[in-house]
């Protein structure tokens, strides 16, 4: 084994992540750290693709829009305006204690990161549980097949959905992990699931938006 | 745990400095997307102009299309081959998580980045491939201004 590595650094004063076995040590590590980890790279990738395809939906239900005589056609509904504002603000509210876990997991906080873990949690399963069943109900007045305007809005409005059962499934999970204790593994986990739900949260106020653009 | 250090980013990899590298990353990573987004948005552009007012500047529609093709793949080689020279210069990282000494220096967090952002790019660069090969030459081959 080298004495020194490149530049000139004792070979052991280079941090590893597999030191980082405790709280404390995964808090002293991150500390130290100069820029973001590589598992908030990863995840900034998967929220690039996400935004990209959220982007060609969005642009389709526009370029549909604009080349549509009546929008939605005569027969299919208008959406609901104030409920799923009203939905979309209380998921939005999440990421405050996304945030505040990540805050609290990067201080070696682990029972109030977990706290506030199953708080976002509790929010955002009882905000898809109401969706599901929304979705279900207007599938009853109207169909996905019927034309482009269903199509575009069923499409649209199920991708945000799994995103979310997505994230919940992320969290749910990440519980999971934290009941074993804090690593640096598990630091980086808590940082880019909740980097995850901000892009989340974000997306469905964007979705929300764009379906209930219909009705100004 | 030891107290911490970090090599300097004007610390060279092979014939690169660490700056250098990120640089070229970065060219690895962007690049392909771009010019796919580039061939799209000026090939579609190319079309309407020729469908709706009928221009196309001396110059044939498949020429067009066939220009733009060759750009984009142009610039899609070379993303391909920054990723590729990041690569295999930051091939010794282990992302922090190998036995002490594997690694220039184990991991540390400029090293990483770089060799994972490679890792990725040379594989998303030859879907891009595949993406503006499909992109160009449908656009060649399909029908002019009618409906698909």
């Amino acid at each position: 084994m080298a004495d020194y590595v490149a530049g000139g650094v004792p070979e052991r004063l280079v941090p590893r992540t597999t030191e980082a076995r405790n709280a404390g040590d995964a808090m002293t590590l991150a500390g130290r750290r100069r820029g973001p980890s590589v598992a908030f790279w990863g995840m900034a990738t998967v929220v690039a693709s996400e935004a990209t395809l959220f982007g060609t939906f969005i642009g389709s239900y526009y370029y549909l829009r604009f080349s549509a005589l009546h929008w939605p056609p005569p027969g299919t509904p208008e959406p609901r305006v104030v409920v799923p504002l009203v939905m979309a603000g209380v998921l939005a509210t999440t990421s405050l204690p996304m945030q505040l876990a990540a805050i609290a997991a990067r201080r070696a906080r682990l029972w109030s990161a977990r706290a506030l873990l199953v708080w976002a949690l509790a929010v955002q399963c009882g905000y898809l549980a109401y969706e599901i069943h929304d979705y279900v109900d207007q599938l009853h007045r109207s169909a996905p097949q019927d034309n482009a305007y269903s199509s575009i809005y069923y499409t649209l409005l199920g991708a945000d959905h799994v995103h979310v059962a997505i994230g919940i499934l992320l969290v749910v999970w990440l519980l999971w992990k934290l009941l074993r204790g804090l690593t640096m593994y598990r630091l980086n986990a808590v940082q880019v699931i909740a980097f995850y739900w901000h892009a989340v949260n974000l997306l469905t106020l964007i979705v929300i938006g764009v379906l209930l653009s219909v009705t100004l | 745990m030891n107290e911490t250090a970090y090599p300097d980013r004007s610390t060279r990899v092979g014939r690169f400095t660490l700056r250098q590298l990120s640089v070229v990353q970065w060219i690895g990573v962007v690049v392909a997307p771009l010019a796919w987004t580039g061939q799209h948005v000026v090939g579609y552009g190319v079309g309407q102009a020729r469908c709706e007012v009928g221009a196309s500047w001396g110059i044939g529609f498949d020429t067009w299309q066939l220009a733009i093709l060759a750009a984009a793949g142009l610039l899609v080689l070379a993303s391909e081959a920054a990723a590729v020279t990041v690569f295999l210069a930051t091939r010794e990282t282990n992302y922090g998580d190998g036995p002490p000494g594997d690694g220039r220096w184990g991991g540390a967090v400029p090293y990483s980045r770089l060799h994972f952002f490679a890792t990725a790019a040379m594989f998303a660069n030859v879907l891009f491939v595949a993406v503006i090969l499909m992109d160009g030459l449908a656009s060649v081959f399909d029908s002019l201004c009618v409906q698909s």
